[in-house]
């Protein structure tokens, strides 16, 4: 099991070398670069001295655009092994004290909604696979084909207009209320979970529906199986034949699945904290990006690519943990 | 019944009128027997009842099991009628779906509801002292004391028969657990050890610990025996047991199976369609064919003297060893479609036997031999009719009470 | 596991805790009396709130709360010069009271130099309680000048005396070889005997290729015959030589006037065409042009700026050496705590120390997320995406009336909505239909209403339709008469269609304007002043085209037959008969950046130009791409024409725009029209060495008169911002009257307060 683990470790670093690679080729190549743009800006300035070719010339040499690729991406790379990730461009901070700033907030939201999800869509894929083609079955998968279906600034927007504009229940958008100043530690932490909330529903809204759809099939296989048929021809109470005998067969796509999609809930969501100015990771990287700050967006997606590897690690370690026949002896 | 013109002809196909009309009629009776069963199971006198012989461990009387599905109704099980004495086993021969799993299914109320619905007859099973648990209406909660303890089954898949991911010792204690709520865990250990130990496992504290995975067919099916055996129940189904495994270790199971039997008092209820199986173990033999008995007997009467042309043919079909033929006997012709069944001998289109009353109605149950009773015509004169197995009119069912 | 009755609960237990976090928020506050707060609605911050290092204008707008400048403007942007007593002006019809930190006294010297005598207030006091003094401004200026500064301040651009010799000690060696002349020591620290004598002969012969190209460039425009002598041409440059000088002569003149300085405010002022350094460097080889362009660390490096003088604890003059009507901006000097920013012990003016090691800002950096002065509002933190601001009681104009102002971080789209819903009080968003109909629906009708009140500020920018004068001309003479009338033509033509479309486009968020000018400077014509024109407006031969009674299909067609006029006059053959132009082959090409999507306001103007020169037998090309793709086709000069956009800065001084200097890709590049007028040039540089207001306009509209002529702009739109206030909850009568792109919604934030 170590060995394997080891192994597995050692792709993910080749694995990453080369996603990085490609990551840099392409940012390398976008055409409206931070850049280009600083250097237009410095020259349409009244009493600018130099050209915007100039201006060009000189912020690619400090930002070491000027060398070619390979050699661009491997100076970066030999900085970026040892800590070094640089100065983003566009904060004007070291990447990791944004980085700091702002993971944690994303974190709290996707643990939030990850809870919240499989809170409600298992035990709902369970009841549906359960009473097939019965009410509860269909009315659960109407529910998750809209939830599905619905996109995330859709979700957000109608979320928003619903509970802020309407109802007047929570503020329109931001991390922290209008009087935020003068509460109490506690009252400031609940004032930042009351704005968590509408996003924290965003989020789940968008995953129960998959994650339901995915727990019903996979319990219908279960069910049908020979081995429940033996444990129900056992004599075992139907409730202890779903909910010990079927229910730990379907947990092991379950726990694979959600195990792997842990580091994820570092990723952030870009599109739900740009419409609630969550000042997470996502929204950071979402502006660095269309501003070509190539230090923190390579960063986010050494990152990215780093839990993304991680994940399908853990998946495929949790399922020698929950399936035995699985197990490397 | 109504039968439309065009499913005679080309029964695969139905038009969507027909289909939405079946669905219809589907979800409304399979409504109407679920409430009456909901209601019958408050009622204890419902199904409680008494043995017609005390000496029978199970009476089929009259079974009708029939499934509401999407092209219409199919009668697996049609008027079943016949009895399991104690201590004897008793071999369901048929072929490839003529209803034999589902009998022991109907027995086992393990059919898949709410499509499968046991809709007429009784099936009578002996708790003792003379009282009967009418199996067909009785409540899920008396059956579940009934099932693993007083009858239990012993599938034909044994490689998937076993749940993957708890250790067999696991398994095999939970059937002693379930029923015996009061025995300590040592007890239990003891009792599943004993068990392994019976069913001829040689490294029984080994496999204690193993999972299904790690041993092989014949292995898991010991296993699923030993489950089987675990309460000392008073019938044992064993549905195909050996139709998966290859024949050395097919003949292991059986011999386990036979020497189980002078062991443990059980009466076994062996589905199989290896004429050869039956031919070694089974004390009575039952022939089924498109859901309705059509012979049954002791082996011995089956065996020697067939009398329904269908026992005949599959006797004929035995390849016998030593014996050089030109071509292998098969009987002609297929079994009809379940769904529109005719009224007059199901096997009336096959039969190279034919005589004039063949084409009346369904023919009815003649007795030939004290224990010999046959389903055909051509014995009309010289036994005497005991019974007729019943349809139920399942649109009657719907309108009626 | 979770199932049934356990889940509900579970949910149940959910939303208690949701519901309780509501009610906490609420019972929290119940307990103490709410300091009024202002939540106004930003777009991402860059976290840079230094008053020397912001590059967002949104870090801008919190560090204006926070530090204050030494001088205040007014309305229209230009200095108030009395702030300290106050200072009346009149705009729009009122009259309005300025006041501000300092005053400022402009002296003009008789030697050509300024002094510019800034006073201070004596009672100012940083929100931290410490006093402000003169040194405070001066620690500023100095942060500023230093050589390693690299924010967006420009100040040591300016003409100050002194300027490059502190800013020097890292010097290339053309510099040193230049300083000693060719009569100073022929060999150095720095160099050697032999790049002495190569550098200075290149000097000599360069020099006389530069005097000649001078001689050239007058007898090929004309201004000069043929046959004049050099004297005689160099006259007409404004050199009075001996009659038979020769061109080493004309040169030597040259360098009398600005002494050996390569620079454009040197002898290149008097360029042709090729720089002085091009000619010099063309004589050497290519080796040693790079060495004379390496810079040498020298470490002489004056130990101050000399222009800069303190003159007292609350006074001190800036000395530059010539006169820049620009410079005044700059001498809105920001007023920085020296003993925050800087270290105070580092401060003795005496002793040429000026709070902070030389070429050492990182005590100044260290500050900057972190900014203090003495402005109205004081830094508390920025968290969650907000940052929060306290009302200064030390403020000079008293302390704010709002006690809190929250900036927060949201996106445009839902700026609207958070005053709707009560997460804002004020915004600007970028106004457009849908924000418009927000706003009507959520006051049931009107722009102001119970809900929300909107403000229309002019924007600081306009946009435009430029043509390259070097791509679009008859035999390639950029500035003959044929060629003038030759983009006349076009610029007729578009002209008639921008009222129709830009009023659909933008309906009133937008004004056509005339001159390329926007509305809100000072130097803007205005419709009653002498001479004022709807922007090519006459034919060929100078009448107007249009009377007050057509229509606009009438319109259309007499723009239409000036064109034909025009293009005549450029040499086209028209023919009557088919009411078509014969030979009219050249096919130019319109830039528009519409992403493709043709979503420009200038789109629909062409589109109609081109249909309708399609009738007279032209052919023009619209061409919708992307804005990078525009961008470098106008940055490298091949865009023949095109749209764009252009914000102006305070000051209308055009040297960036339309002198020659600045165009065929030559100096910054910002002169893409390729205009070259000698003449326009002159008077550009005039009415920037000039202080007198009138006279500045009344140049600049002559300006304005050569660039039409010249056929290469057509100013098309200028849009308004728009401010939306909530006002349930702010008092609107505290609001700024009379807002400008230079009299924002926080002018007056000490009088801004919430109901």
């Amino acid at each position: 099991m170590a060995k394997y683990t080891l192994k597995r470790l050692l792709y993910c670093v080749v694995i990453l070398f080369f996603v990085m690679f490609i990551v840099y080729v392409l940012m390398y190549n976008m055409p409206t670069g931070f850049v280009e743009q600083k250097a237009r800006e410095l020259a349409s300035r009244p009493n600018a001295l130099k050209s915007y070719a100039e201006w060009l010339a000189d912020l690619n040499a400090q930002y070491g655009m000027d060398k070619g690729v390979i050699l661009g991406y491997l100076t970066w790379l030999k900085s970026a092994v040892v800590g070094n990730w640089g100065d983003s461009w566009a904060w004007t901070v070291p990447v990791l004290t944004e980085f700091h700033n702002t993971v944690w907030y994303s974190f709290a939201l996707g643990l939030v909604s990850f809870v919240l999800e499989i809170i409600i869509a298992v035990p709902l894929g369970i009841v549906a696979a359960k009473k097939q083609y019965g009410f509860t079955d269909y009315f659960a998968s109407i529910i998750s084909m809209i939830c599905i279906s619905l996109p995330t600034f859709f979700v957000a927007t109608l979320l928003k207009y619903i509970f802020s504009v309407q109802l007047g229940w929570f503020d329109l958008t931001g991390m922290q209320g209008r009087d935020y100043l003068n509460l109490d530690d506690f009252g400031k932490f609940l004032d930042i979970a009351k704005h968590f909330v509408l996003p924290s529903l965003t989020l789940t809204i968008v995953s129960i529906g998959g994650l339901m759809r995915f727990t019903r099939t996979n319990m219908l296989e279960v069910l049908n199986s020979d081995y429940v048929r033996t444990a129900r021809a056992k004599g075992v109470p139907e409730k202890r034949v779903i909910n010990y005998h079927a229910f730990r067969n379907t947990l092991i796509p379950l726990v694979t699945t959600l195990g792997g999609s842990l580091p994820g809930l570092f990723g952030g969501a870009l599109i739900t904290e740009t419409l609630f100015a969550i000042r997470g990771i996502g929204y950071a990287s979402y502006i660095s990006m269309t501003q070509a700050d190539i230090p923190f967006t390579m960063f986010y997606l050494a990152f990215i690519s780093i839990l993304t590897l991680l994940g399908n690690l853990i998946t495929d370690l949790l399922y020698a943990v929950v399936d035995p026949r699985v197990r490397l002896s | 019944m109504a039968v439309s013109s065009k499913a005679k002809g080309d029964s695969s196909y139905i038009s969507g009128r027909e289909s939405r009309r079946i669905t219809k009629f589907n979800r409304k009776i399979t409504r109407k027997l679920e409430n009456e069963r909901a209601n019958a199971n408050k009622d204890p006198k419902l199904y409680t009842t008494h043995m017609k012989d005390p000496n029978n461990v199970v009476e089929f009387d009259n079974v009708c099991t029939y499934f509401f599905t999407d092209v219409g109704t199919v009668k697996s099980v049609d008027g079943v009628s016949f009895n399991i004495p104690k201590h004897s086993t008793v071999g369901v021969v048929g072929e490839s779906g003529c209803g034999k799993s589902v009998t022991s299914l109907s027995l086992m109320q393990l059919l898949q509801r709410p499509s499968g619905q046991v809709v007429g007859g009784q099936i009578r099973f002996n708790t003792g002292n003379g009282e009967a648990i009418d199996i067909v209406n009785a409540p899920n909660k008396i059956m579940e004391t009934i099932r693993g303890n007083r009858i239990s089954m012993i599938f034909q898949e044994p490689m998937t028969a076993l749940n993957p991911v708890f250790k067999i010792g696991e398994q095999v204690d939970e059937a002693t657990e379930l029923h015996n709520p009061d025995m300590s865990k040592e007890d239990i250990k003891k009792r599943t050890l004993e068990m392994l130990d019976l069913v001829g496992i040689a490294n029984k504290e080994g496999v204690y610990e193993m999972y299904p995975h790690e041993l092989s067919g014949g292995m898991r099916q010991r296993v699923c025996i030993a489950i089987a055996l675990a309460c000392s129940p008073t019938l044992i189904i064993a549905d195909e047991p050996t139709t998966a495994l290859d024949v050395t270790i097919q003949a292991q199971i059986l011999d386990l199976l036979q020497s189980l039997k002078d062991k443990m008092d059980s009466s076994i209820m062996l589905i199989t369609h290896d004429l050869g199986v039956v031919a070694g173990m089974a004390d009575y033999v039952v022939v089924m064919y498109a859901g309705r008995i059509i012979e049954r007997g002791t082996a011995d009467e089956i065996f020697h003297r067939p009398a329904h042309p269908y026992t005949i043919g599959l006797m004929k079909s035995k390849p016998v060893i030593g014996r050089k033929v030109e071509k292998l006997y098969n009987i002609p012709g297929s079994v009809p479609n379940p769904v529109n069944m005719p009224n007059y001998c199901y096997f009336r289109d096959r039969c190279e036997m034919q005589c004039e009353h063949c084409s009346g109605d369904y023919p009815p149950e003649i007795q030939i031999g004290e224990t010999h009773i046959v389903s055909c015509y051509r014995f009309l004169d010289e036994g005497e009719i005991v019974g007729h197995p019943q349809s139920v009119d399942v649109e009657k069912l719907l309108s009626g009470d | 596991m979770l199932k049934g009755l356990t889940r509900r609960s579970f949910i149940a237990g959910a939303a208690a805790t949701a519901a309780m976090a509501s009610l906490g928020v609420g019972g929290a506050i119940a307990a103490e009396a709410k300091p009024s707060t202002l939540v106004y609605a930003t777009s991402t911050f860059g976290q840079k709130f230094s008053p020397f290092f912001y590059t967002t204008a949104y870090d801008g707008e919190v560090v204006d709360q926070v530090v204050n400048v030494l001088l205040a403007s007014d309305r229209g942007g230009a200095i108030v010069e009395h702030g300290i007593e106050g200072e009346v002006r009149t705009y729009n019809g009122t009259d309005y009271t300025y006041y501000g930190l300092g005053d400022v006294d402009v002296v003009q010297n008789d030697d050509g130099t300024v002094d510019y005598n800034l006073k201070m207030r004596e009672d100012v006091v940083f929100s931290d309680g410490k006093p402000a003094t003169i040194d405070d401004v001066i620690f500023g200026i100095y942060v500023c000048c230093d050589p390693m500064y690299d924010g967006s301040s420009t100040i040591y651009a300016l003409p100050i005396e002194g300027m490059n010799e502190y800013r020097a000690g890292i010097q290339p060696l053309i510099d040193l070889l230049l300083a000693g002349g060719p009569e100073g020591a022929s060999s150095s620290d720095y160099f050697n005997e032999d790049q002495f004598k190569n550098f200075w002969d290149a000097f000599k012969k360069g020099g006389a290729n530069f005097a000649q190209e001078i001689i050239d460039y007058c007898k090929a425009k004309g201004y000069n015959a043929a046959d004049d002598s050099i004297a005689k041409t160099a006259a007409t440059w404004g050199f009075s030589l001996k009659d038979d000088a020769t061109i080493d002569d004309f040169f030597s003149a040259i360098v009398d006037t600005y002494g050996y300085d390569l620079s454009d405010n040197g002898i290149n002022n008097e360029t042709a065409g090729t720089s002085i350094t091009d000619f010099i460097f063309s004589e050497l080889d290519e080796k040693f042009v790079n060495d004379l362009q390496a810079v040498i660390d020298t470490g002489i490096s004056a130990p101050n700026i000399s222009g800069i003088k303190r003159t007292g604890d609350y006074s001190m003059t800036v000395h530059m050496t010539k006169y820049d009507a620009t410079a005044i901006y700059s001498c809105a000097f920001v007023v920085a705590p020296k003993h925050y920013y800087g270290d105070e012990a580092l401060y003795d003016y005496d002793n040429n120390m000026f709070g902070f090691p030389k070429s050492d800002l990182s005590i100044v950096k260290a500050k900057n997320t972190e900014p203090m002065g003495s402005g109205p509002f004081t830094y508390e933190g920025y968290s969650n995406g907000v940052v929060t601001l306290k009302a200064n009681k030390n403020y000079f104009l008293g302390a704010p009336a709002t006690e809190v102002m929250l900036m927060q971080e949201s996106v445009d789209s839902d700026y609207v909505p958070g005053i709707v819903t009560g997460t804002f009080d004020l915004a600007m968003p970028s106004i457009n239909d849908d924000t418009l109909k927000a706003i009507e629906s959520a006051n049931k009708g009107g722009l102001v209403g119970d809900v929300i009140t909107t403000y229309l500020v002019d924007y600081r920018g306009y946009g435009y339709l430029g043509i390259n004068a070097d791509l679009v001309n008859v035999n390639n003479e950029p500035g003959s008469d044929a060629s003038k009338a030759l983009r006349k033509g076009f610029m007729t033509l578009f002209s008639v269609y921008r009222d129709t479309v830009i009023n659909s486009y933008y309906g009133d968020r937008a004004s056509v304007i005339q001159y390329p000018i926007s509305n809100t400077s000072w130097a803007a014509p205005q419709p009653a002043d002498e001479g004022y024109r709807v922007a090519y407006s006459q034919d060929v031969d100078g009448n107007d085209i249009y009377s007050s009674a057509m229509s606009e299909e009438e319109k259309y067609a007499a723009a239409l037959q000036a064109t034909i006029g025009f293009f005549k006059a450029a040499g086209y053959t028209f023919d009557e008969a088919s009411g078509k132009f014969t030979d009219f082959t050249t096919e130019y090409e319109v830039m528009i950046p519409g992403q493709g999507t043709q979503d420009h306001p200038a789109y629909g103007i062409i589109e109609a130009a081109v249909n309708a020169l399609e009738t007279i037998g032209v052919k023009l090309h619209l061409n919708d791409v992307g804005t990078s793709v525009w961008n470098n086709s106008l940055e490298s000069n091949t865009a023949q024409m095109w749209a764009a956009a252009w914000q102006a800065s305070v000051d209308p001084d055009m040297t960036q725009v339309y002198t020659g200097q600045n165009a065929h890709g030559n100096g910054t590049n910002s002169n893409h029209y390729s205009i070259d007028d000698p003449v326009l040039d002159e008077m550009i540089a005039d009415a920037r060495s000039s202080s007198d207001t009138a006279y500045r306009k009344s140049e600049y509209k002559q300006c304005f008169d050569i660039v039409m002529d010249w056929g290469v702009e057509l100013p098309t739109y200028q849009r308004k911002n728009c401010y939306t206030v909530s006002t349930e909850r702010v008092d609107i009568d505290t609001m700024p009257q009379d807002m400008t792109p230079f009299w924002v919604w926080y002018a007056e934030v000490e009088r801004l307060a919430m109901r």
